[in-house]
């Protein structure tokens, strides 16, 4: 995976460039398929390594919410959470932050040991292999700069003119 | 699919398939992901068979190698140890050889910036954690639909 960072930004760019609202929907799609698959087995490996042994099952059960099926019924779930009257545009919001995320992990290089992108229907590892997995650390400061002048600008706009 | 009707009883059956999804995923999927697990099962099928590990944390170092770390798995290595440290984390592919039980090193990677990467990551959950609470002040593009 890109930094988090690095997927928080792009969310919100992308998103704020079709000044679409829900941007906290979209953006929460972003980050949320590794603050769901990614921070759990962090966790988990840290009690493994220091406290006692961790049940393999525990470490790659949280695999799915890192994957398209698995991210559809998250976002559906999540969406529950809006009024019903905005739940669908929330829903695709999230899923559509979420492919957005996993587009950019298949950039990524694992040497072949990329994402099973179609479980369970297929169990070959897919990625691109264009980048590091550590190649977009350097990216998150520019990144940072340019979301925060964005957003002011947005928080400009919306905000109401003096008379 | 999406409205309030029976919403509980929806959340309850979407986590349900979640859980589901999990379940399937450690049983079968990792067996995939993990080939040196074929490998240590039946050594000599699998002799010269390519084994590439990705983001494995170095355990230990000997004389003619070192020992890879990951989810309960050691992978002994062949290979140089010059510059290594116990607690690197290495991406390493390489063969079996299967009458000596280790994988042959053919490429390795070092991943430095890993810690920095985590860091990054840590950084970013505070923030959407605090940011929406310390927000609620003030307009903000942030806040769905709500404008100014």
């Amino acid at each position: 995976m890109p930094d988090l960072v690095t997927h928080a930004c792009t969310g919100f760019l992308v998103k704020a460039a079709t000044r679409g609202d829900l941007v906290a929907a979209f953006v929460a799609g972003s980050v949320l398929p590794d603050l769901l698959s990614r921070a759990p087995v962090e966790l988990l490996l840290l009690v493994d390594t220091h406290l006692f042994p961790v049940p393999e099952m525990l470490i790659y059960i949280w695999a799915p919410t890192h994957l398209p099926t698995g991210m559809v019924l998250w976002s559906m779930a999540f969406s529950f959470l809006y009024a019903e009257s905005r739940r669908k545009r929330a829903f695709l919001n999230l899923l559509a932050g979420a492919l957005l995320h996993l587009v950019l992990d298949l950039l990524q290089s694992h040497q072949g040991l990329g994402y099973f992108v179609f479980f369970p229907f297929y169990d070959k590892p897919m990625e691109l292999g264009l980048l590091g997995t550590e190649s977009t650390v350097w990216l998150a400061p520019p990144l940072v700069l340019l979301t925060w002048m964005v957003w002011r600008r947005r928080r400009h706009e919306k905000a109401p003119r003096a008379a | 699919m999406l409205s309030d009707r029976r919403k509980r009883i929806k959340l309850l059956l979407l986590v349900l398939a979640l859980l589901g999804l999990g379940l399937h995923y450690g049983a079968t999927a990792s067996q995939v992901a993990v080939a040196f697990n074929r490998c240590v099962e039946d050594p000599l099928a699998y002799d010269g068979f390519q084994v590439n590990l990705s983001l494995w944390t170095v355990r230990a170092i000997g004389s003619h190698g070192y020992v890879l770390y990951k989810v309960h798995r050691l992978a002994p290595i062949q290979g140089g140890t010059s510059g290594l440290e116990v607690g690197d984390v290495l991406s390493v592919t390489g063969h079996f050889d299967a009458l000596q039980g280790v994988i042959v090193e053919d490429t390795r990677r070092a991943h430095p910036l890993r810690p920095l990467k985590i860091g990054l990551g840590a950084v970013t959950m505070v923030f959407l954690a605090v940011y929406p609470w310390m927000s609620k002040r003030r307009p903000s593009f942030w806040k769905d639909g709500t404008g100014a």
